[in-house]
This record gives structure tokens, sequence and C-alpha cells, in this order.
């Protein structure tokens, strides 16, 4: 049965240690800082399931993610719109992300940046309007 | 104790122009225009400000930046990122705004190509006579 889209009413995290997330809605960006509170500077070892993820922000996607029936964002019907890549060796500025697994999950004002390869194949993504 | 995520919060926030001596989350920042119906932060100006992200800042028309420090960054580059496409998805636009002095922490920048490119440019040289000056 496809899970998308989501049209649960909102469910906001509140415990944002939490290792999985079901159902719920997070803002990224709280998610990061919460982390980085404790001296973690990126979301690792989590598992999301349903949820609706917000940014803004870009996401660096790193080793250990899995993308399963995700809703990206909107691109505006390319897949360029959704993707940045860095000019240097780093990526300041960024949320990084690995060892992450994301299943019927829907993105909103995300981009994505990261290694070269992740980035090909999120451009081969068909966009839907 | 500000709740900072409150409407009242946001709508002053949005209404300012001028922020001096604060520390800027830009995530929050971003939130609270789009929530006002402003996806672009437009005709501010910020001094002596630190201005942290995690975030991407995308300089559109009329943004300066007048003896700021950008971020810590080995190179540079590491702070610019290049668009592929011709929308901006995820970052925090920001138009006719100038930045005086201010501090960038967890900030990354875009925009138009050849003005990042400039921008890039700029740091490195500016990098390069301070290490001539220290010697």
């Amino acid at each position: 049965m496809a899970r998308l889209p989501i049209n649960r009413p909102m469910n906001i995290a509140t415990d944002l240690k939490a290792k999985t997330f079901v159902d719920q809605d997070i803002n990224l960006f709280d998610l990061y800082a919460d982390g980085a509170a404790t001296g973690v500077g990126m979301i690792s070892d989590r598992v999301f399931q349903g949820c609706r993820l917000q940014g803004p922000a870009i996401l660096l996607v790193s080793t250990g993610c899995r993308f399963d029936e995700v809703n990206f964002g909107d691109a505006g019907g390319d897949m360029r719109n959704l993707i940045l890549y860095p000019a240097g060796d780093r990526a300041l500025g960024t949320i990084p992300i690995r060892d992450c697994v994301f299943e019927g999950c829907e993105f909103y004002n995300v981009g994505y940046t990261g290694q070269r390869a992740f980035l090909d194949q999120l451009l081969t993504i068909q966009t839907r309007t | 104790m500000t709740d900072i995520m409150s409407e009242a919060f946001g709508r002053e926030i949005v209404a300012r122009t001028a922020y001096e001596k604060e520390a800027i989350w830009l995530p929050l920042l971003a939130v609270h225009h789009q929530n006002a119906g402003e996806p672009v932060i437009k005709g501010k100006t910020f001094t002596d400000c630190v201005i942290e992200g995690p975030g991407l800042l995308a300089a559109l028309d009329g943004v300066t930046f007048e003896g700021c420090n950008m971020g810590a960054a080995g190179d540079p580059r590491s702070l610019f990122y290049k668009a592929q496409g011709p929308m901006l998805v995820g970052v925090t636009p920001f138009s006719q705004t100038r930045f005086v002095r201010c501090r960038f922490v967890q900030v990354g920048f875009t925009g138009q190509e050849a003005a990042i490119d400039q921008m890039a440019a700029d740091l490195i040289s500016a990098r390069a006579a301070s290490e001539k000056a220290e010697g």
C-alpha cells in the first residue's frame, strides 16, 4: 500500500533524542540543534517512518542512509532545484546525516548535497506535478 | 522567558529592519519570515551580529557584506555552493540587505554563480594578504 502522501493531522515530535520516529513531524534544524547542544554535529542512527521533515535545511547525505518511498520535496518540475554542489571539499552550513533510514517520509523546503554519485542518482528521479 | 516560536515574537522579528549586537539563528529567522508570507528576507541591516546556522544564505540582489567574518574553513570554497537549477530550495534568501561586521557560524553561501566566485576569490585573497602581513 502506498504510504504517500501523508494526510494525517500534524503531530510534532517532542522527544528529539528518540532513535525511531513514527508518524511525527520534525524541524530538521531543531533535531540538529538538539544533538549539537551535546556535541553531536550530525543526525545519525535514526529511523524515520511516515514523518514530515521540514527545513529550511540543506542535508549533507553521508554514508549508510536509505530512502524508501520518499517524497524529497517540491522540485518545481526539475530535480536540479533541490541540489547544491559544494564548491570546496567540505560542506559548511549543512545538516549532515549518516546511517539514517527514511521510509514513507516527506521533505519540505529541504535541499541536498553530498557525494556526486548520490546527487547524480537524485537527478534521475522523475518529478510529478 | 521569550517564546521564540510564538507568533508574537515572529511578528516582531519580521517587522524589524535593523538588528544590532544580536545573535540571530538563521533557520528561525527564515521560518518566521516564511510564516509571515515573506519567503525572501528583504531590506534589513545587521550590525555586529552573530548569524548562526546551520543554514545556507542565498545572496540575491543588493546584499553586501562589510567587514564580516564569513566563518571558519580551511578552504574558503567550502563555504560556497553552486545551485544546479533556476530555483533554490532549502536555503534562506536575502535581498537588499547589509551585513556589517557580522560573524557567520555554520553558514554556507549561495547565489548567482558569478557572485559566489567573486566572494570566494575575495576571501582567498584576503586570507593571503592577512597571512603575508603576519609574516
